[in-house]
């Protein structure tokens, strides 16, 4: 082909390539040297699904999450590259130990290959400084929590400590200047560093060859191409294939909610850094710098010290064993240290309780956000989410005393009414039943204020007077009510009669009763989101209960709440315990 | 791997002399210089070949991906036939173009910003029905003005000039100003807004 001659005549690409490609590799090709092909490969991928997470990616504190998820679930094969970036990222770092092993292993350190061996340990930092970067991209609870444990460590080294916490961050706290500078690092500085390491990594690696594992036929030769290029391509393909699997089979890689300072999240760092998170647990918090700076910079000093300290010409295993003995060593620990951090987050019922409870406000999260996030970002859009800010002020305010679902104190420690039916045709019926039930009025000084309308009271004179609700007064009593907790006020019903005839020699209708001293409820719009509204603001304004209900003889009477929750607070609560009664769509 | 490569190597195959300069090594494998023993062709074949076809697959498995990624379907803005509401029907005077700002939530990306302008439309009364043209010139997309005592419209960028019922008339502009569809609800103009492709011939609506 002329333009090929042409092309070769001027830049010589032929030579370069027969150079490339026909490498001598004494003893043959091997799997063994598969693993530093396969970690190229792999940085291709992330190279290039790096590159395209970039071109939809906004680092900023109010919007990287949105734009995270909007790749994830929105953009079309989003989920494909992130899931090929997130799972690419965790290979870089099995693959590395791969090679590193097998390198050690074969005694490639050695002299000629000291320079080659630096500039792989300097690409290892690097690849772990990618992975420790790029968790924190997300801005989800996941990396923020983990990435803070990190930098907080950073920041108790001696001397050093606070400079280098200050520079990571961008400042005392994480916000918009932490994430940029991350990103900086993460798509610009590593890369670049990453780009001359590999090459000079490379040139060394062309300049000495391969080291043959000892007692191999050195005049065995085969050339790099084809034969070891078609070993280096199948672990590659393979490992391309497991990483499309894994993205196919978890859809892409997991989102946490977006990432919120005000929470208390279980932070955990990804799994090939839970060793050393493991290893924390077992020094006080104020020297967690020596283990948490100290081991990786041990281990780093010893694999930098290899070459000098295994100084013999041979490569042949046994004698070296006592050398690799201490890599060995940290090897199994930290596989030990990674099985007991697992083992012991699996036995903790809080932890499970954690992430269960995260993983439902991250659904939540996605959920309201696929509807578009707000410009003030996605804690915004969930603070003013009944269905994420009533549960949460419930657990911290009400829960004290009430239990809903859930949320609340042991049965039988509540000292209020149990709310998970309130509003429910069950919650009624067990109130005409038994309102001095322990799960109804039982536990407050409204016990004993209420009759049953189903069962004869204790009293035996008072017994003759008694009559068992019917059956069907009794459903349209049920009928009544659930309607008023549904907004509805089913004015001209046969309940609202009942209830106007029966019930009001105590309780409260549109503010009529017989009994003007009576502690007794409003029933007109009970359980109803105003009503909630109302009883969590002041329960003794009269919309709910009389002031008198508020009294302080009654010990133990609910209290206001207007003084401790805004008004917005409040409307969030109600119209989430409504939403609840009403079975509304989120 | 490109065919030329591939063959630039089966032809290395072929001439089984070793090649013309092994890097001097001072390792142990140096006092032997080592032998290239050449490979059974049909087995040698069998590997161009895979590395040939593996390769490609690998770039192409990861290409694709990339290229769904990249080429994104268009959101749509107001998704078809969306009405903005945009003025009372009493506001506008018989006859003369007046210019309003179209405000709507506005869906961008992951973002959805409540209330903001979304563009600007050009309102003629005749009656009781509206004619509605975007302000946006279906040449490059400047902001369509009216021209002085009311004689037309024209374009500032480029000087294309509309009559005033959107006819174009001279310049660089492929077409006529375009319209939009309008109704009356409870008295007030809604306009249904959108884009449309400039620098063509034929209105294509674009979001
Ligand atoms: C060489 C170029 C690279 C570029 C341009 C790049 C770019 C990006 C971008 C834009 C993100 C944010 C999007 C997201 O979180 O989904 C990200 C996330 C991430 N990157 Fe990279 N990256 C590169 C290489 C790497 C490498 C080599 C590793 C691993 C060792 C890595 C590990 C990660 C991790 C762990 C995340 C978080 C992903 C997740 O949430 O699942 N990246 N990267
Ligand atoms: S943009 Fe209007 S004439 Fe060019």
């Amino acid at each position: 082909m002329k333009l090929f001659d042409w092309l070769d005549d001027r830049t010589g690409y032929r030579d370069f390539m027969h150079e490339a490609l026909d490498e001598p590799i004494p003893g043959g090709a091997r799997w063994a040297y598969v693993w530093g092909s396969a970690l190229t490969l792999t940085l291709i991928i992330q190279a290039v699904t790096g590159v395209l997470l970039m071109t939809a990616y906004a680092p900023s504190a109010t919007t990287a999450w949105s734009s995270v998820m909007y790749i994830q679930h929105q953009m079309s094969a989003g989920w494909v590259v992130r899931g090929l970036h997130h799972f690419g990222a965790q290979a870089m770092v099995v693959l590395l130990a791969m090679h590193l092993g097998q390198t050690a292993i074969y005694g490639a350190y050695k002299k000629p290959r000291e320079m080659n061996w630096f500039f792989g340990l300097g690409l290892m930092g690097l690849t772990l400084g990618f992975a420790l970067t790029g968790y924190l991209l997300p801005w989800d609870q996941k990396g923020y929590w983990a990435t803070k444990v990190a930098t907080n460590i950073a920041g108790s080294l001696p001397l050093i400590g606070a400079w280098t916490q200050e520079l990571l961050v961008g400042g005392a706290d994480y916000g918009h200047l932490t994430l940029s500078r991350f990103y900086a690092l993460h798509v610009a500085v590593l890369p670049i560093g990453t780009l001359v390491l590999l090459t000079l990594h490379i040139a060394m690696f062309r300049r000495h060859g391969v080291t043959p594992p000892a007692g191999a036929n050195t005049k065995h030769v085969d050339r790099f191409y084809p034969k070891q290029v078609a070993l280096d391509l199948a672990i590659g393909l393979s490992i391309f294939i497991i990483l499309g699997y894994l993205s196919y089979r978890f859809h892409g890689a997991p989102l946490d909610g977006p990432a919120d300072p005000a929470s208390d999240y279980p932070a955990r760092p990804e799994w090939y850094f839970l060793a050393l998170f493991e290893a924390l647990k077992f020094v006080p918090g104020r020297i967690e710098w020596v283990v948490a700076g100290g081991i990786p910079l041990l281990l780093g000093g010893y694999l930098v010290a290899m070459p000098f300290i295994d100084r013999g010409p041979s490569t042949a295993l046994r004698p070296r064993l006592k050398y690799l003995a201490p890599l060995g060593i940290v090897g199994l620990l930290s596989v030990g240290l990674t099985y007991s951090s697992i083992s012991s987050d699996k036995k903790d019922p809080s932890f499970a309780k954690a992430i269960e409870r995260a993983e439902k406000q991250a659904a939540r999260a996605v959920t309201l956000a696929k509807r578009g996030v707000p410009p003030d970002g996605p804690l915004a859009m969930l603070a003013r989410d009944p269905h994420t800010a009533g549960p949460a002020l419930f657990e911290k305010l009400c829960a004290s005393c009430h239990r809903m679902g859930d949320m609340g104190p042991e049965k039988g420690k509540d000292t209020a009414p149990d709310l998970t039916d309130f509003g429910r045709a069950a919650w009624v019926i067990r109130v005409l039943d038994n309102p001095d039930d322990p799960m109804m009025f039982g536990r407050t000084p409204f016990k004993g204020m209420m009759p049953s309308f189903t069962r004869p009271p204790a009293d035996k004179e008072e017994a003759e007077y008694f009559t068992k609700i019917k059956p069907a007064d009794q459903k349209a009593v049920v009928d009544f009510l659930v309607a008023q907790a549904h907004g509805k006020a089913d004015k001209g019903s046969k309940g609202e009669e009942i209830v106007s005839l029966r019930c009001t020699s105590c309780h409260r209708v549109d503010g009529e009763t017989d009994d003007d001293e009576s502690l007794a409820p409003e029933l007109r719009g009970w359980a109803s989101r105003a009503w909630i509204e109302a009883q969590i603001r002041n329960p003794g304004s009269g919309k709910t209960y009389p002031a008198e209900a508020m009294d302080d003889k009654l010990e133990g009477h609910m209290p206001g709440f207007a003084d401790q929750l805004s008004d917005d607070q409040i409307k969030l609560i109600a119209q989430w315990m409504s939403d609840r009664i009403t079975d509304a769509p989120k | 791997m490109t065919k030329q490569e591939s063959e630039e190597a089966t032809e290395k195959a072929t001439d089984p002399s070793p090649p013309d300069e092994t890097p001097a090594r001072p390792d142990a494998t140096a006092s032997e210089p080592p032998e290239a023993l050449p490979e059974e062709p049909s087995r040698r074949r069998a590997l161009t070949t895979f590395v040939s076809a593996g390769s490609a697959v690998y770039a192409a498995a990861l290409l694709l991906p990339a290229y769904r990624f990249i080429d994104q379907p268009r959101g749509a803005i107001g998704q078809g036939a969306h009405f903005f509401r945009i003025a009372p029907l009493e506001a506008l005077p018989e006859g003369k173009p007046v210019a309003f700002k179209v405000r709507g939530d506005q869906q961008d990306a992951y973002t959805l910003t409540r209330n903001q302008t979304l563009g600007a439309v050009w309102l003629q009364r005749q009656g009781q029905t509206v004619r509605a043209m975007t302000a946006e010139c279906p040449h490059l997309g400047c902001a369509i003005s009216l021209g002085p005592e009311n004689t037309g419209f024209r374009c500032p960028c480029h000087t294309s000039r509309f009559s005033l019922d959107g006819q174009s008339e001279s310049g660089p502009s492929p077409r006529s100003m375009d319209t939009l569809d309008t109704r009356i609800k409870d008295g007030w103009i809604e306009v249904a807004f959108s884009r449309f492709r400039q620098g063509v011939v034929t209105k294509e609506k674009i979001g």
